[in-house]
């Protein structure tokens, strides 16, 4: 057997004894039980056929890709900053690793105070886009931080050596040396946002995957609340994947990938 | 302290002028509230275009002397001149060869190569990097990137990168540590004919007393406590040399001898 053939039937494995479980542990049960995977499935064809999955779908996105775009735009830099220059280091990083262990959803009261009704966008997607910020910047800033001060130290004096020093030092060595672990940081930062996103339309919010699954609850429609949750896994395996192959791609063309 | 007597033989004739002199160097760390001194009064002059070892055990100080003499460490007190100019910071006119390579990974050969050399238009850069491609003999691997080379490969890539700068002094910081023996052999000889195409000064630092009689015209001997030149040997042999020599064999005694190690396990 290929080796990639018994990959996908192991992970096979995995699935068809959740799912199994799942509709033992779920049979006869009707749309304000738990709901069984038929159950889920046909739930999940409504959904979709009505439209409320996209228009939830859409606006849970876009505001983790505000969200997290702004985080990486201003915690990258800030990060670099941050493990390059040694007094900016001490003077921030502490008041960074305070601020980091704080869940965003205990952010919520605050953000939603400050926003209020919002200023360019509506109050409900500024306050979520504020969150995912949160969530992102820290983890970006903190991994920013160590890529640049675990640089090898040979590659920096090579750099000086050859009279290549400041932006052009920053640009052909130090962003390169750093760009692996920025990268693994942003794909950790990005599943925390989608994590976080959900659980932020919970409240107070008009769309969205977490408003789905709220407002499925309300009205006694588990079935949709599982339909919603096999939505929130699939996007989030999606937004993984797509960073994962960011990364290997960035590895890989300088032939960097660890097998 | 140096031993500067007549011109050894196997070195060119040109004369002897000093490239590098270090005096009355010290070099102190502080670590942990502690004052560590790494060196201590060391003197040695480096003559221009001659292959100079500093042989010592490890931990004696010999690298961060090779780091002063590159600007990449201030000294404690004493003075270091090359070509009668003090050493303040590094410069492209005296490169550094690293222990482990330190050629970029995310370059390729060519990148890595034209790294040092500045801004100029693209023809004029490749001309030079395929000549030190074809010097090191890595023709066809212009593209391929360091991850897909070999050890010996790397090495080379390393002293093209080096070389392409056209620095007159070369140093060499185990160099050839991390190669299996076979490559090191192999890249002990490309160092000399390196060398000898190019009259580059050479200062190479090691713990193999083997390497050290191999490639040198002299030999510094250096010592942990204290952390400073003992002799400086004139090594004569002419090249190619055979380990398995009677002159070579006495010499590499002597400095066992200076070193104050029983060699025989």
């Amino acid at each position: 057997m290929t080796g990639k053939l018994q990959t996908l039937l192991l992970g096979c494995v995995g699935f068809g004894l959740f799912v199994g479980l799942w509709w033992i542990a779920t049979l006869g049960h009707s749309v304000s039980d738990p709901p069984s995977p038929p159950l889920t499935f046909t739930a999940l064809l409504e959904i979709a056929a009505s439209g409320e999955l996209w228009s939830n779908t859409i606006a849970s996105v876009f505001r983790v890709a505000w969200g997290f775009v702004l985080a990486a735009a201003v915690g990258i830099p800030f990060g670099i900053a941050l493990g390059w220059y040694d007094p900016l280091r001490r003077a921030f990083n502490p008041l960074v690793q305070c601020l980091r262990p704080i869940s965003p959803i205990a952010w919520m009261p605050v953000t939603v105070l400050v926003i209020g009704n919002g200023y360019v966008l509506n109050g409900d997607d500024e306050s979520a886009i504020a969150l995912i910020f949160l969530s992102s910047f820290f983890p970006i800033v903190t991994a920013s931080n160590s890529a640049v001060n675990s640089i090898d130290r040979k590659f920096l004096r090579s750099s000086q050596n050859f009279g290549v020093g400041g932006l052009d030092m920053l640009r052909r060595v130090i962003l390169p040396a750093a760009m692996p672990q920025i990268l693994t940081g942003l794909r950790l930062a990005l599943g925390i946002s989608w994590v976080v996103v959900v659980a932020a339309e919970m409240i107070g919010v008009q769309h969205g995957l977490g408003f789905q699954v709220n407002i499925a609850r309300q009205q006694l429609r588990y079935d949709h609340v599982g339909a919603a949750m096999v939505v929130i896994a699939v996007i989030g395996l999606l937004l993984d994947s797509f960073m994962a192959r960011l990364e290997r791609a960035t590895l890989a063309r300088r032939g960097m990938l660890s097998r | 302290m140096t031993s500067t007597h007549d011109a050894p033989a196997g070195t060119d004739n040109a004369a002897h002028a000093v490239k590098i002199a270090v005096s009355g160097v010290h070099k102190t760390f502080s670590k942990a509230g502690e004052d560590v001194h790494v060196l201590d009064d060391v003197d040695l002059d480096i003559r221009e275009g001659e292959f100079l070892a500093i042989v010592g055990p490890s931990g004696c100080g010999k690298s961060t002397l090779l780091n002063c003499m590159a600007g990449f460490e201030t000294l404690t007190s004493g003075r270091i001149t090359i070509d009668g100019e003090p050493v303040r910071k590094p410069s492209p006119k005296r490169v550094f060869v690293f222990q482990e390579t330190g050629i970029f990974p995310w370059f390729s050969v060519w990148d890595n190569i034209g790294f040092g050399l500045g801004k100029m238009s693209f023809d004029k850069k490749h001309e030079i990097v395929m000549r030190y491609i074809e010097l090191v003999g890595l023709q066809g691997f212009e593209k391929a990137f360091p991850a897909e080379l070999s050890g010996g490969m790397k090495q080379r890539v390393e002293f093209a990168r080096a070389l392409a700068v056209e620095p007159d002094v070369l140093y060499l910081d185990e160099p050839f540590g991390a190669l299996d023996a076979f490559t090191r052999i192999e890249m002990r000889r490309e160092i000399v004919r390196i060398w000898q195409t190019t009259g580059k000064t050479c200062v190479l630092v090691t713990h193999d007393v083997e390497e050290a009689v191999e490639l040198a015209d002299r030999v510094a001997v250096m010592t942990r406590r204290p952390a400073t030149i003992q002799e400086v040997l004139d090594n004569p042999l002419p090249r190619p040399r055979d380990p398995d020599d009677r002159g070579f064999r006495d010499i590499k005694e002597r400095i066992f001898d200076i070193l104050g190690v029983e060699r025989r396990v």
